[in-house]
This record gives C-alpha cells, sequence and structure tokens, in this order.
C-alpha cells in the first residue's frame, strides 16, 4: 500500500543544510499499523510530512497505492491519505465551527450529501450532534482530537497518517483517543502510519515498528519481537530500557 | 513525635471568575506537605496545578482565593504581604513548569539566569554568583559547564533546558521545590535521568518535593506519598507504596488506562468519571465531567 524506497528530505542548504531524513526505506502492507518511534529531532515527523506530500523528497521514491507522492495528482488521490496531528489546539481553525471544519474536505472532495457525512462521522468518533455548532476553544482537547480524527475520516480515506495523536493528552483520554483509532482503524481496514516517541503507545497500535535515530531507520521490527526483546540494534534496546524504566521504576528507600 | 510539617493546607478553595460565571478550581482541599516527596495526580481541570500556583500566590487576577490554613512553618501565606511573598518565592519555595522554553528569558545566557536567581537571594558579589552556577550546572550534570554558561536558551535541547531550570530553582537552597509535570515535554531517555536527578538533589538536600503530574504510574514510582485529584477535590490520599491497592475508582481508573509495552491488550480500559463523587450539586458535577471527557 505504501512503498517508501531510499527517501531522503534535506532542509537548508550550505552550513544550514540537515538531511532531517536519510535513505529511508519500507513497505506496509494494507490494513497494516506501522509505527515510526524515535526521540525529538530524529526525522520521524519529517518522514510522515514526506509521505503525505507535505514535506518536499530531495532523493528517493515515495509511492501510495501506486501513486508517486510529488508529482501532480488528482484531488481524488489526495482524498485517499488524510493525516491527524499532534495538538488538536492548533490544528483547528478557532474561527471555524466544528460543523464547518467537518464540512469543508467534503465539499472540496465534491462529495455528496454533506450534511449526513458530518452527522455520520462525529457519531463515529463519539460526539453528538451538540457538539456539531461548537468552536474548537468550547470544547477539551480529547474533542479536539475527536473533531481531527472525524475530519481525516469524512473523505473516506485509506491510509491515515498520525503524527504523536496523543501525546498532548492526559493519560485517561489517550486511552479513549487509542481506542477509537483502533476500532474505526479495523472497521474501514484503513492502513496506518503513526509517530510517537513514546514506545509504549507504538507498541499498543502496531503490529511493525521502525526506530529511527538522526535522520535514519535503524532497525525494522515486528511487536513481539521487541517485547521479547529481540532487538537487534542497541540503540532500540536503549529506547526499549528506558520505557520499561519509567514502567516499572520501584520506589526508592523513602525518606 | 511527628517533626513539623513544611507546609500546610487546610480547605483551600479557588475559583476564577469569568464571563460566563465562576469556575471553581479547588473545592475544600487539605493536606501537608513534610520534608518528603509528595505526588498530586489528576487530569486537566481537576486543580493540580491551581494548587502550585495558589502556594506560590502566583494565581491571575481573576482567581478568589480562600483557606483556612495556607501555612508555611508559621507564616500564613494569604495573609502575608507582598514583601515576604517575595523573600518566599524562590528562595523557601521554588517552581519548575513543564517547558523550560517558555521560563527561560530567552535573551540571557542560562548561567546569568542561574547566577541572577542566586544574587536575588543573597549579597553574593557577580563572581561569587558566576562561581556558584558553574557549581550548580555540575551538580546537574552537564557535562562541559563553562561552555553551557555561556548558551542561551535556545542553543540548549528540552532536556538541558530543564537541567537549567532545576539549577536555577535549587541555587537559592529552597526548602520546597514545586515541580508541575517537569517531564511532560520531554523524551523518555531524557525523563527517567532527569526525575532520577530531581529526586536525588531533593534526597541530598532534605528538601520537600510536590511532584504535579497527570501520570499516575511515574508519580507512584517517584513519590512517598500521593494525592489524588478530581474535579478540584481530594479523592483519596495514599502511600505510594500501595498505589496498587487503591480503593476509589478514579485511582483504579488512572493506574489502568495507561498502555504497556510487556502487557500488550486489544482495548485499553477506560476511566469512568462519576460526578457524585464530589458529592455536590449536579450541575457542577457535570461541569467537572464535560471539562475533562
Amino acid at each position: 500500500m505504501i512503498e517508501v524506497s531510499e527517501a531522503t528530505v534535506v532542509y537548508g542548504s550550505g552550513r544550514g543544510r540537515l538531511e532531517a531524513v536519510r535513505n529511508t526505506s519500507f513497505k506496509v502492507d494494507k490494513g497494516e499499523v506501522f509505527g515510526l518511534v524515535g526521540e525529538s529531532g530524529c526525522g520521524k515527523s519529517t518522514l510522515l510530512r514526506a509521505i503525505a506530500g507535505l514535506a518536499p523528497l530531495t532523493e528517493g521514491r515515495i509511492t501510495v497505492a501506486g501513486q508517486a507522492i510529488g508529482s501532480y495528482r488528482e484531488n481524488s488521490d489526495r482524498k485517499l491519505v488524510q493525516m491527524v496531528f499532534q495538538d488538536p489546539y492548533g490544528s483547528l481553525n478557532p474561527a471555524h465551527t466544528v460543523d464547518k471544519v467537518l464540512s469543508e474536505p467534503a465539499i472540496v472532495q465534491k462529495l455528496r450529501s454533506v450534511e449526513q457525512r458530518v452527522d455520520r462521522s462525529l457519531r463515529e468518533v463519539g460526539l453528538g450532534p451538540e457538539h456539531r455548532y461548537r468552536y474548537p476553544h468550547q470544547l477539551s482537547g480529547g474533542q479536539r482530537q475527536r473533531v481531527a480524527i472525524a475530519r481525516a475520516l469524512i473523505t473516506e480515506p485509506t491510509v491515515l497518517l498520525l503524527d504523536e495523536p496523543t501525546s498532548a493528552l492526559d493519560l485517561s483520554v489517550q486511552a479513549e483517543i487509542l481506542n477509537l483509532l483502533k476500532r474505526v482503524g479495523r472497521r474501514r481496514n484503513l492502513t496506518m502510519i503513526m509517530v510517537s516517541h513514546d514506545l509504549a503507545v507504538i507498541s499498543h497500535m502496531c503490529m511493525r515498528i521502525a526506530v529511527m535515530q538522526e535522520g535514519e531507520i535503524v532497525e525494522v521490527l515486528g511487536v513481539d519481537k521487541l517485547r521479547n526483546r529481540q532487538a537487534t540494534h542497541s540503540y532500540t534496546h536503549v529506547l526499549l530500557n528506558a520505557s520499561l524504566q519509567m514502567e516499572e521504576r520501584k520506589n526508592g528507600s523513602g525518606s | 513525635m511527628k517533626e513539623r510539617p513544611l507546609l500546610t493546607v487546610e480547605d483551600l478553595h479557588v475559583s476564577y471568575q469569568g464571563r460566563s460565571g465562576n469556575v471553581l478550581a479547588l473545592r475544600g482541599v487539605s493536606f501537608e506537605v513534610h520534608r518528603e516527596r509528595l505526588g498530586i495526580v489528576g487530569e486537566s481541570g481537576s486543580g493540580k496545578s491551581t494548587i502550585g500556583l495558589s502556594i506560590l500566590r502566583l494565581l491571575p487576577g481573576n482567581a478568589r482565593v480562600s483557606a483556612r490554613r495556607l501555612d508555611l512553618e508559621g507564616i500564613e501565606i494569604l495573609r502575608a504581604s507582598e514583601r515576604t511573598m517575595r523573600s518566599i518565592r524562590g528562595r523557601r519555595i521554588s517552581m519548575i513548569l513543564q517547558d523550560p522554553k517558555f521560563s527561560l528569558n530567552p535573551v540571557l545566557t542560562v548561567g546569568q539566569q542561574i547566577a541572577e536567581s542566586y544574587r536575588v537571594h543573597t549579597h553574593a558579589t557577580k563572581s561569587e554568583a558566576n562561581r556558584k552556577a558553574l557549581g550548580m550546572l555540575e551538580a546537574v550534570r552537564i557535562r562541559d559547564p563553562e561552555r553551557v554558561f555561556s548558551l542561551y536558551p535556545h542553543e540548549v535541547s528540552g532536556g538541558m533546558g530543564q537541567r537549567v531550570m532545576i539549577a536555577m530553582m535549587l541555587i537559592p537552597e529552597p526548602e520546597l521545590l514545586i515541580a508541575d509535570e517537569p517531564t511532560s515535554a520531554l523524551d523518555v531517555t531524557v525523563q527517567a535521568q532527569l526525575l532520577e536527578l530531581i529526586d536525588e538533589l531533593i534526597q541530598r538536600r532534605r528538601m520537600g518535593l510536590i511532584l504535579i503530574s497527570h501520570n499516575m504510574n511515574l508519580v507512584a514510582s517517584f513519590c512517598d506519598r500521593i494525592l489524588v485529584l478530581y474535579g478540584g477535590q481530594v479523592m483519596e490520599m495514599l502511600n505510594a507504596a500501595d498505589v496498587s491497592a487503591a480503593q476509589h475508582p478514579y485511582t483504579q481508573g488512572l493506574l489502568a488506562c495507561r498502555p504497556l509495552i510487556e502487557r500488550p491488550q486489544s482495548e485499553l480500559p477506560q476511566l469512568k468519571r462519576d460526578p457524585t463523587w464530589l458529592g455536590v450539586p449536579s450541575e457542577i458535577g457535570v461541569a467537572a465531567r464535560d471539562r475533562s471527557l
């Protein structure tokens, strides 16, 4: 479904030249949930943006459903790939009601029966008609992220790209959003790529995981391999141990 | 005999006045802090950050605060003069916030800021303060402190920025440190190191710590006691060692909702919030529930 081959993204030039993503390759099958994990600045979000066509490729090739990213795409191809961003406060226009936020992509895509679609997608993400004419500031962080997911789903995409969709939320709200994403992903047989710095979130959601460090993918492994400590790259172990340490650290002697 | 608490909070109420009426942020919160590590846990909107700000009297102008007692070793904070408060803020109680990017002054080097934080509270000369600041950078385990001293905040990483904040907050040797989500903006690999660092420094200095976070597991592993907050009220106070035996459904829900690498599950347990926990008129309960939904 998604094929990334030898993709490189370079920002700036001369002394300010930065290779954010270097020579990365991987494939994601239809219906698979694939994770990109790494620390801040490792290039995971840039790689996701490149797949969405939001960051220009310097070298290499990315195809989604056989279509190369970067070349001219028809509107009908664009609707197949949708994205949910990290910050639900920054990714919704504060001057638009939920209704407008959801209608716009449907109108741009010239879809029929926009009214019913908005209503249906609101319900799909667990919001009711009472939320439809509210503004983003009248919603909680979790509700806003639900709206962002509804907006992504309204064009009936086959690929959903998730950039840290829960890292700005409380853990309790994160659980609700992750459950929601899993449910709609399964129901619609979506192919998803999820970016996160949180290995626990990635291993909960994804079947395979690519570990990134300084712009490169150092290892791609199945989630079971990760759990059974069968990672081969030392950096994967560093990340895993840090995450496990946060989960398991027993209380010290106390004072 | 039990030692006298560092800080006593009794029946603290805070409300924010807005155009569409009052929002009750805290409703009768009571607790004590000794020279220990106290965790305050709750979701967004539970009032946990309001507690930290009330203690330092840093709430915005539209806040109304009342308490039977808000007492720092004999000083009644709500009635103290502004002059007294200045001698408390930073000197006796200091605070670390979530994102160092917004807490550091972008036009001063980090070394200057740490030294300034020392000079404000002592009569030290500039060179003494600089020397002390360098020592403090070393104490927060920054390699090459001389070089980092002369860097500006935008030139340091998030983790290093938070180390700088810790150095700045601990240099006047306060008795109580309030850390409000000190590591939420940072990578996991850095989070663990920073919490260990805070832990080590406050233990060595025999300070009190209030660690505020929405992450129950994190608080449980770094604190001695935990105060669980929901809708501006204390749901329960428990020893961190007993956290797995927590009785309150809210505490249990907060513990369970987190994905764990080694315990895969197809769906995460969702927290069910019950306004009757608040034991107050239903419209307030509903408002609290809507906020946290």
